[in-house]
């Protein structure tokens, strides 16, 4: 569960506004997710236990944006959601929660040699 | 598998080599013990993913929680923080050096009491300024600055430059002096026993004997007449306190809060494999400094979490941006203290309006002198800011920085102050642990004070100092 989660993850930082794949990001997120997960198993466990809950509340508020979980939701509904915890007005976790995993996404997605070679 | 020795180092960064290093010289029995791995982390490219995933600390994923917190990242691999950073290098400012003495009550701590020391540390790690070209990035602060009229200085660096080659920016390519090519070596030659892979899990004293309780493959215990604590400003006050040593342990941490500024320019400013960037403004220090960073695609990626929708664009065009930062010497308002039942880490930090002011100042400033530079776009990493196109823009900086800013630093320090003055620090001013035999701290944690620059330099030089005078008797 956590894994598609991440993966629908980096699929959505992987667009662009207009939902097209940015150049050398398309999938598998394979990468992206060894990396994520990684990232999140070596963390103090406290931390990396509350992050994995909010991944779960975060997989499950997919239901109130697109009607199903986040990773089976479409493109669309999944990019709304994303931007809206990113911009959320009240709850600073949820904005942590995206730049939590949108760094590390974007840090695994631009180090593969493919979108090196597609932006130089 | 239990081990007996004179000495145990614990941390192998700049203050756990220099300090192996001269005690093994001077025909100490040494064990330099580093949690992290040795050569099996390899030879992977600097700066990139795959050496955030072996030689950082959880990936570098590190948060200091406060408002806002902070991410910082540690070293732990063989050579700790010296195999990672950039290798800038500073001598710990005078003015700074008499600041710790009337505050702290740091005594033989002059800068005319530390030019030996930062002389011999110079020389074992062939300090050095560019024998050639500068990376563009950096061309552009020095040509802002100067612009400006602003004080702006070439940092020399501990590196080897390799004569006749060359970074695809056309600047002398190089290879760090970290510590595993120049103290571990040392040490290692002079009968150190350098153990890898091995965390301390708590030190305790038994009858006139420190016995650090170890974990490598398996769980051993390492007993010692002297431990040295340099395991950074984190680690080292959580043995400190789980061994039930808590006066003014980790109650004063300090670190340098950064805030970048993305900047687009028209001309070409950063390449693949481009150099690191060595200079930086001095013009506002102690309080705020400017310099530039690694701005390789995914580090761009990553400073951009402010501004996701410009993302691809400035990346379709990141030969033409570059990172640059302004760093302020933020307050000892940090407390390191651990989870209940899992041990690990807990860290908070509270940046305070005064620091936040500073970095709004010193975001205003940095944008100014990049459009001296000739930058054409900004793109600070800061919430609800939009970019910058003219200087006009920089009105909507706000007077502190808000929150949700996306602050970092790689600096941290401090946790156990040295000094004479019992009421404000934990070790004296020689590193010793006040009342407790045996047990010294030599890493950035006994700062007395944020040095305002970058602090390998000093670590170095002090673990030199105070292993010597440990020499001594």
């Amino acid at each position: 569960m956590l894994t598609t989660t991440i993966a629908m993850i980096s699929d959505t930082v992987a667009r662009d506004r207009q939902l097209r794949y940015l150049p050398g990001l398309q999938p598998p997120y394979d990468d992206a997710v060894a990396f994520v997960l990684g990232g999140l198993l070596t963390m103090p466990r406290a931390m990396s236990l509350a992050l994995r809950c909010a991944t779960l509340l975060f997989l499950f508020s997919g239901v109130w944006y697109g009607g199903r979980l986040f990773s089976r939701n479409s493109p669309e509904a999944r990019a709304a959601q994303w931007a809206n915890w990113r911009n959320h007005p009240f709850l600073g976790s949820f904005r942590d929660f995206v730049r939590f995993y949108e760094s590390l996404a974007m840090m695994a997605l631009y180090s593969r040699p493919e979108a090196a070679r597609k932006i130089a | 598998m239990n081990l007996r020795c004179q000495n145990l180092v614990i941390g192998s960064g700049p203050g756990g080599s220099v300090t192996a290093g001269l005690l093994a010289e001077h025909g100490r029995d040494v064990v330099l013990v580093e949690e992290g791995p040795g050569e099996e982390a390899g030879d992977c490219e600097p700066f990139s993913k795959d050496e955030m995933v072996l030689r950082y600390r959880n990936r570098g994923l590190n948060p200091a929680m406060g408002s806002p917190k902070i991410a910082f990242v540690e070293g732990c691999c063989l050579g700790g923080g010296s195999e990672i950073n950039s290798g800038l290098y500073h001598r710990t400012p005078p003015e700074i050096l008499e600041g710790w003495r009337q505050d702290y009550g740091l005594d033989g701590a002059t800068m005319e009491d530390m030019l030996p020391h930062c002389q011999a540390v110079e020389k074992s790690l062939n300090l050095c300024y560019s024998p050639g070209p500068i990376p563009a990035a950096s061309q552009k602060l020095k040509q802002g600055a100067e612009a400006l009229n602003w004080s702006v200085m070439e940092l020399p660096r501990w590196v080897a430059y390799q004569p006749g080659k060359q970074n695809l920016d056309g600047t002398p390519a190089c290879e760090r002096m970290g510590m595993t090519r120049t103290w571990i070596p040392r040490a290692a030659a002079a009968g150190a026993r350098i153990l890898t892979g091995t965390r301390i899990l708590r030190l305790e004293h038994r009858a006139n004997t420190w016995v650090a309780h170890a974990h490598g493959r398996e769980a051993f215990e390492i007993q010692a007449d002297h431990v040295f604590l340099c395991c950074g400003p984190v680690q080292t006050p959580l043995l400190l306190r789980r061994a039930g040593i808590r006066h003014n342990v980790g109650n004063t941490l300090a670190l340098h809060p950064t805030v970048k500024v993305i900047a687009l320019f028209d001309d070409e400013v950063n390449s693949e494999g481009a150099g690191v960037p060595f200079h930086q403004v001095k013009q506002f220090a102690p309080d705020i400094t400017f310099g530039s960073s690694i701005s390789s695609p995914p580090h761009m990626a990553m400073a951009l979490t402010n501004h996701p929708n410009e993302r691809p664009r400035i990346i379709e065009n990141w030969k033409h941006a570059s990172i640059y930062y302004a760093a302020v010497r933020g307050p000892a308002t940090g407390a390191v203290r651990s989870f209940p039942f899992t041990g690990d880490p807990y860290i908070t930090y509270e940046t305070g309006v005064v620091a936040l002011a500073k970095l709004a100042r010193g975001v205003a400033d940095l944008c100014r002198l990049l459009f001296a530079a000739g930058a054409t776009e900004l793109f600070p990493t800061v919430p609800d800011q939009g970019s910058y196109t003219t200087p006009d823009h920089l009105r909507r900086i706000p007077q502190a920085l808000p929150a949700g800013s996306s602050l970092m630093s790689i600096h941290l320090f401090c946790s156990c102050p040295m000094g004479e003055s019992r009421q404000r620090c934990a070790v004296d001013s020689w590193g010793r642990v006040f009342d407790v035999p045996g047990l010294s701290v030599h890493d950035a944690s006994i700062f007395s004070d944020a040095p305002s620059v970058n602090p390998q330099g000093s670590v170095m030089a002090f673990a030199h100092r105070n292993t010597l005078r440990f020499l001594e008797g």
